[in-house]
């Protein structure tokens, strides 16, 4: 009994060192990495200086731009340019006299050869007698 | 998938000229006054136009075509003297043949087309009799 007892001690050792010796350095490299890594890409973009670098002698040295040059240039020029792509839009709807706003009749009533007063004078007007006719859909 | 015409808008000056003359070369032609409405109708297209055709001058005289292009409707409407000479049947085929040019979108071929059909049935036979 106590040498069974003996080895069983000896088992347990031998098991627990095993473990402890495959374990640890891993864990602690791989938390080492986990920490490390981002602080070392975080640093070296927060403490990246930004490129720089002497201009060419050769180079002009280019004239400072007034407020009516840019003015023209940011606000004047683009709505002058959209102004006159808006227009070459509507313009052929215009020439065919169609209507561009959303909420008006599609077309305007024409009567050719009506009365005067037009659509006003159909007011109590009924069908005439024996009339004909034909009706179609397109 | 074949995309049907859209209607046009109004008509043009100059095609309300261009209908304007052919009103009147019918109307020598044939001796019946023609009206052309073009335009949205209100309520059922049928009687809508028998209204319009009553509130002309002479009802009975006259031959009244409407059309509604964004209905996509034709109606023609013709007095009772002047189904003496023009039969509805005929009428039937005149708006069959302003149906398809609306169709392709020509709203003034077609009403040019149904008129010049129509005036030339409605034409009274030429008699033959000579008065004394």
């Amino acid at each position: 009994m106590v040498g069974s007892r003996h080895r069983e001690d000896t088992l347990v050792a031998v098991t627990t060192k095993t473990f402890s010796v495959t374990t640890g350095p891993v864990r602690l490299v791989r938390s080492s990495l986990r920490l490390f890594v981002p602080l070392g890409i975080l640093g070296s973009v927060l403490l990246a200086a930004p490129a720089l670098a002497e201009r060419p002698e050769a180079w002009e040295t280019p004239e400072s731009v007034g407020f009516l040059d840019f003015f023209l240039l940011v606000l004047v020029f683009p709505l002058v340019a959209t102004a006159v792509i808006t227009l070459l839009t509507i313009l052929p709807a215009l020439v065919k006299g169609e209507k561009l706003s959303p909420n008006a009749a599609p077309i305007e009533d024409q009567w050719l050869g009506g009365p005067k007063g037009g659509k006003a004078e159909l007011e109590g007007s009924d069908a005439a007698k024996n009339a004909g006719g034909a009706s179609g859909q397109w | 998938m074949p995309v049907a015409p859209v209607a046009s808008g109004e008509l043009t000056s100059r095609e309300r000229a261009e209908l304007d003359r052919v009103i009147r070369s019918a109307e020598q032609i044939s001796r019946v006054e023609f009206s052309v409405f073009r335009g949205i109708s209100q309520g059922d297209p049928r009687v809508f136009a028998g209204s319009l055709h009553a509130a002309l001058a002479a009802p009975d005289r006259s031959i009244l075509i409407m059309v509604d292009p964004v209905a996509r409707v034709v109606e023609v409407v013709t007095g009772a003297e002047v189904r003496r000479t023009l039969s509805d049947r005929t009428v039937e085929m005149a708006v069959l043949a302003m149906q398809s040019e609306f169709a392709q979108g020509n709203d003034v071929g077609g009403i040019t087309r149904g008129i010049n059909l129509m005036a030339e049935h409605a034409r009274a036979p030429r008699t033959m009799h000579v008065r004394p």
